[in-house]
């Protein structure tokens, strides 16, 4: 049974290794990358804003870019109940509010600049855990996997050994079937 | 080609199945004793005997939730093989 325990000490290691957070990653380059990318649409979005700003003041009206006019998607008179006409009139409150706070981040993100934005942020970044680079991690993802099905052959072949002595055993949790039923070629 | 090993996978799921059968029996045993416990509580010997057999049927439990899972595990990929128990 020792054998048993030290092999499945061997297969909860590799288990933690797995879901561990340089393995699973996002490294902080590709977080940085990541969050660099959807600024960068924030601030286009943001130019267009501005641009549309300028026009209405060019037009003699107020520099208001996230100003927008609540349209309902169809007449709420062909809603015939009460309850359902306040359910969809708040619906298109709520979208609009969530768009304008949309709108908003993208203005600001322009008038701030990505690289000021994302300075600002980096330390929470690099607070986060760390991970291997996409390639390297893919490659230890692909060595541990390897290193767990070594081991739960290994495991497998000790249980017969304890089947075969007549004592007892009992299953790890997560314990996969495939090593024990199946006949791939050879016996596995 | 894969197959099934069809005799390991039969041996396993009686395995299993002992082992629900053993913690339902002790669990009906533990009942039991604690049952009679309770009429005659103030004999020490049953009381004893109540406590041996619900520490034994919590011991046989997990290993009996264990089990099942696993068996369900190994029908559940015999099944995706073709074969059903």
């Amino acid at each position: 049974m020792k054998k048993l325990d030290t092999t499945r000490a061997k297969i909860a290691d590799v288990i933690a290794q797995l879901s561990a957070p340089d393995v699973t990653g996002p490294s902080h380059a590709e977080l940085t990358a990541d969050v660099r990318e959807q600024l960068e649409a924030l601030a286009d979005k943001g130019a267009g804003l501005f641009a549309d700003g300028v026009t209405q003041v060019a037009q003699g009206g107020m520099f208001a870019p996230l100003s927008e006019p609540i349209e309902y998607a169809g007449s709420h008179k062909s809603i015939p109940d009460r309850s359902d006409r306040l359910a969809a009139a708040l619906s298109v409150i709520q979208d609009s509010m969530i768009s304008r706070a949309e709108r908003a981040t993208a203005l600001i993100v322009y008038a701030v600049g990505v690289d000021v934005v994302l300075a600002k942020f980096a330390p929470a970044l690099q607070d986060m855990p760390d991970a291997l680079d996409a390639e390297t991690r893919a490659q230890r993802t692909a060595e541990l996997n390897r290193d767990l099905e070594v081991l739960e052959r290994d495991e497998e072949l000790i249980i017969r050994q304890i089947e075969a002595a007549g004592g007892e055993w009992d299953p790890r949790p997560g314990q996969r079937p495939q090593f024990a039923v199946l006949i791939e070629g050879d016996d596995v | 080609m894969t197959t099934i090993n069809l005799e390991r996978l039969h041996n396993r799921l009686d395995r299993g199945a002992a082992v629900a059968a053993a913690a339902a029996h002790a669990r009906e045993q533990a009942e039991a004793a604690a049952v009679e416990s309770r009429a005659q509580p103030d004999d020490a010997a049953l009381s004893a005997r109540a406590a041996r057999l619900r520490a034994a049927s919590n011991a046989l439990a997990p290993r009996a939730n264990i089990w099942s899972a696993y068996c369900a595990t190994l029908r559940t990929f015999a099944k995706k093989h073709g074969v059903t128990v």
